[in-house]
């Protein structure tokens, strides 16, 4: 009885290793206002134990040319957001994926110059 | 010698008195427009009208000249920003809807740009005038907007998406 149980045990040990292994990232909102960039794993946001920080991006069209806004919000309570209707940056916008990584640049005037998206394994998925 | 022998050399001097005269003329003032070809009488298409003419079609050439670089020169100036109650003119004049959109989007960036705060209801406010305002006004306010938040003038309260 007793052997049976030790079994259990180390089967059990086993098993939880193997559904924790994988290379993992957990990036929480950073905003670098001097440098205008922002990124974050959307995942990962979502499942800090924070209520304050945040990150996204919206496409609009109204009929005419598509716009994208991307912002952000990190645990300081630091806000940021920028604009675009570059058919190439609202392309990636609205191809965010909903557990992505989201990193974006803006300039002067509030234009994003530059939006990345990435989808991988190693970004978490968003929890309850 | 008989009077009436003396007529045609007084009528033969009035007439190139009357040609000197012409030919004497002092060149025409700026101010003064050039005769068009098409109206010029044709009594008068002397050596004289002939370089009046040609000093016209000079003058007109080199302002066509003028007007080309002054053109090329317009269209390498970067577009104007528009103003805040106009539109441009390649767009169709505003719809009241828009005239409406233009005057509470402005309104509500005004008032928020005053007390430093952009808060749930002017999110709420601009987004119900976005998809009427005119795209230039759009981008411009929207830009405004972004700026104003981004440089720190303006502390946002809302959450998630700007508006």
């Amino acid at each position: 009885m007793k052997r049976s149980m030790l079994v259990l045990a180390v089967a059990l040990i086993a098993l939880s290793g193997n559904t924790m292994a994988g290379f993992k990232t957990g990036q929480a909102v950073v905003i670098n206002t001097s440098s205008r960039f922002v990124n974050a794993d959307l995942g990962y946001v979502r499942n800090t134990a924070d209520t304050t920080q945040y990150i996204g991006c919206e496409v609009y069209s109204s009929g005419s040319t598509p716009t994208a806004y991307c912002f952000a919000r990190d645990a300081a309570g630091t806000y940021v957001a920028c604009s675009t209707s570059n058919s190439a940056l609202v392309n990636v916008a609205a191809s965010l994926k909903s557990d992505g990584y989201l990193y974006f640049q803006w300039d002067t005037s509030s234009n994003c110059t530059f939006i990345e998206q990435s989808t991988a394994s190693y970004t978490a998925p968003k929890g309850p | 010698m008989r009077p009436w022998a003396i007529l045609p050399a007084i009528a033969i001097a009035a007439v190139c008195g009357y040609l000197l005269g012409r030919a004497s003329v002092s060149p025409k003032a700026p101010e003064q427009l050039p005769v068009p070809a098409a109206v010029a009488p044709a009594a008068s298409a002397s050596d004289v009208d002939l370089t009046r003419l040609q000093e016209a079609s000079l003058k007109l050439q080199a302002a066509a000249e003028r007007l080309e670089a002054l053109t090329a020169i317009l269209r390498s100036l970067p577009a104007a920003a528009p103003s805040a109650n106009s539109h441009t003119t390649t767009e169709a004049r505003p719809t009241a809807e828009a005239e409406a959109a233009t005057t509470l989007a402005n309104e509500t960036l005004n008032i928020a740009l005053g007390r430093h705060v952009w808060s749930a209801e002017d999110a709420q406010a601009f987004r119900r005038a976005l998809p009427d305002l005119p795209p230039t006004e759009r981008d411009r306010l929207v830009r405004k907007l972004l700026t104003a938040i981004n440089s720190g003038q303006m502390q946002v309260t809302v959450r998630g998406a700007p508006f």
